[in-house]
């Protein structure tokens, strides 16, 4: 339906997007997984024709839109990075007045917006000034108004950045909720692959303007197959084991976090025994040690060498 | 243009809760208001602050009607710019931070109608503060000093209005260009303080300039015919057309990136 051909863009030195090849199935959750600078946002805005690539074609129904976006404009709702409402203005407000943009009128503007408060549950708080709103409640207002015109896809920019969990959790389930009830097409960009795991069905993953892999789920973590991802938990390390770890000859990856370390060992040694010893030696009290099946985490860490969120 | 009603109404909104639709008209009744006050009160006011030596007599000439409300023309020019640019600095640029013009930009709104909608948004407001602010001038001057006749009044308010229209069109058109308020009101002032700087060193070749409009309607209060009075108004309201359009031509160049 929605197609990303060959994409690159360039701002002056940086290349935010390296020939970049996405589709947008009709009903499909589409997640855009990558660390902060990894060119999301811009394949996002070039998707939703805000910016121009310097190169490729973005095409909507086999059609080119880069020189005439007006029919996937009228088909998109576009959540961004950014708060982008009014904050003087009440929730009901600012849902009025970008309906009113978007030329609805009358009675159907009325109906539209009330529908929409009830979907983001903010229809107690209608009246209240945006200024007064959580981070959370802003975000959903937010969405809410991308939502007015019903578009057919839905691209959201980092919805749940900086917001508190059960924010969060209403959002991931609204998302979800409206693809299944209104079957609309979702592109979701996130730095969390817990969120981008559990909502969606395929996935690209970018770093540093590559796609460094796309696939359903289930093919993405295949990449792994062939590997195990272990993690350790104790109090504290110390370097001395941590550089043994970095140098053993079948560990391909170590990444360590304040309790836990996490290496990606090959499926045929076993190393358990090893590892229990080699916190013996280094006098680490450990706490658990186990094999966990690999997440979109491990997949990144194993294509780059780093943690998403570093 | 169907969509510019609704985003003129919005900026109103927007400014009622603000409170610039009330701190600008009452800062510029103020401005206006203190000018005959103080005249008249003047004399009291050197005798209270004293040290004038026993037995001189304070003798100021009490000035004309006309010439008061000059007086409070020229406290527009300077004051009254500056509380409106800062008035009128961020209506463009806290959109384009707030990542709100995006919504606004995929939608079928043109540039023309979301720069027209702010120039005229603003300019109302700016009228109306001034008008409402010198009719109240006028009025103190009056009872207190000499009578000003209501057809002068309106010739000067009418000349002002004309540079009132140049002057919301440069703010908006240098708010296209920049991203910063403090940026957008120094980069105006600026070019306004080399107008007058200009008008000022050089006055025969400055006839055309929108400036002058501001010593014109000072004149339009003393006497019934004003020099000159058709080259800077043409000047002016076409120099306000460029500067719509160069803002207009310029907000199609944004990127909506975000950064
Ligand atoms: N308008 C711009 N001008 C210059 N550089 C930009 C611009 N937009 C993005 N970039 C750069 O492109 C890279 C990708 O940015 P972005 O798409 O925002 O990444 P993400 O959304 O994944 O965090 C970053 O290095 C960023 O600094
Ligand atoms: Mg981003």
């Amino acid at each position: 339906m929605l197609e990303l051909v060959d994409i690159s863009k360039r701002f002056k030195k940086t290349e935010a997007v390296k020939s970049l090849n996405m589709f947008i199935e009709q009903g499909e959750i589409i997640g855009l997984l990558g660390p902060n600078g990894a060119g999301k946002s811009t394949a996002i805005s070039i998707l939703s024709t805000l910016i121009e690539p310097t190169q490729g074609d973005v095409r909507f129904f086999k059609k080119s839109v880069i020189k005439k976006p007006s029919p996937l404009r009228k088909a998109i709702g576009v959540v961004p990075q950014e708060i982008a409402l009014y904050p003087q203005l009440s929730a009901e407000e600012n849902l009025l007045f970008f309906g009113r943009i978007y030329r609805l009128k009358g009675s159907e503007l009325k109906k539209r917006v009330n529908e929409i408060l009830e979907q983001i549950g903010l229809t107690e708080k209608r009246k209240a000034l945006v200024e007064s709103f959580s981070g959370g409640m802003k975000r959903r207002l937010n969405i809410g108004v991308a939502m007015l015109h019903r578009p057919q896809i839905l691209i959201m920019d980092e919805p749940t950045v900086g917001i508190d969990p059960q924010s969060r959790s209403y959002i991931l389930e609204t998302v979800k909720r409206l693809n299944k009830e209104n079957q609309m097409t979702v592109v979701y960009t996130s730095h969390y692959m817990e969120e981008v795991d559990y909502l969606c069905d395929r996935i690209y993953i970018m770093d540093q303007g590559n796609l460094i892999a796309s696939g359903t789920k289930e093919e993405i973590k295949q990449i792994l197959s062939s590997e195990n991802t272990i993690s350790i938990e104790a109090d504290h390390w110390n370097n001395a084991f941590i550089t043994h770890l970095k140098e053993h000859e079948s560990i391909n990856n170590v990444h360590v976090e304040e309790k836990e370390i996490t290496l990606i060992t090959p499926k045929e040694v076993n190393l358990f025994t090893e590892i229990i010893s080699m916190t013996e030696e280094y006098d680490i009290a450990l706490r658990s040690l186990h094999v966990k099946s690999p997440t979109l985490e491990d997949v990144f860490l194993h294509l780059t060498g780093r943690a998403l969120r570093d | 243009m169907s969509g510019m009603q609704v985003l003129i109404q919005k900026e109103w909104l927007e400014s009622m809760r603000n409170g610039k639709w009330i701190w600008l008209p009452i800062a510029f009744a103020i401005l206006a208001m203190s000018q005959p006050l103080t005249m008249y009160y003047m004399p009291q006011l050197l005798e209270i602050a004293g040290g004038l030596p026993e037995g001189a007599v304070i003798d100021i000439p009490a000035p004309s009607g006309e010439e008061v409300l000059s007086g409070v023309l020229s406290q527009y020019t300077f004051l009254g710019t500056l509380l409106f640019v800062l008035a009128a600095m961020n209506v463009i640029v806290h959109e384009r931070n707030n990542g709100s013009i995006i919504f606004i930009s995929v939608r079928p709104v043109s540039a023309l109608s979301y720069i027209l909608s702010k120039w005229i948004s603003l300019l109302v407001l700016y009228l109306i503060s001034f008008m409402i602010s010198f009719v109240i001038a006028w009025y103190y001057t009056n009872i207190l000093f000499s009578m000003v006749s209501a057809a002068k009044l309106f010739g000067s308010i009418g000349i002002y209005s004309i540079w009132l229209c140049f002057l919301v069109a440069l703010v908006l058109s240098v708010s296209t260009f920049l991203k910063s308020n403090s940026s957008i009101a120094g980069v105006s002032i600026g070019i306004l303080a080399i107008l007058a700087l200009a008008s000022e060193l050089a006055p025969v070749y400055m006839k055309w300039s929108p400036t002058q409009l501001q010593s014109q309607a000072v004149q339009a209060l003393q006497q019934t015919i004003i020099s000159d009075l058709w080259l800077p108004i043409t000047v002016t309201v076409l120099v306000t057309i460029f500067l719509l359009c160069l803002a207009i031509w310029r907000m199609k160049q944004w990127d909506y990136s975000g950064h």
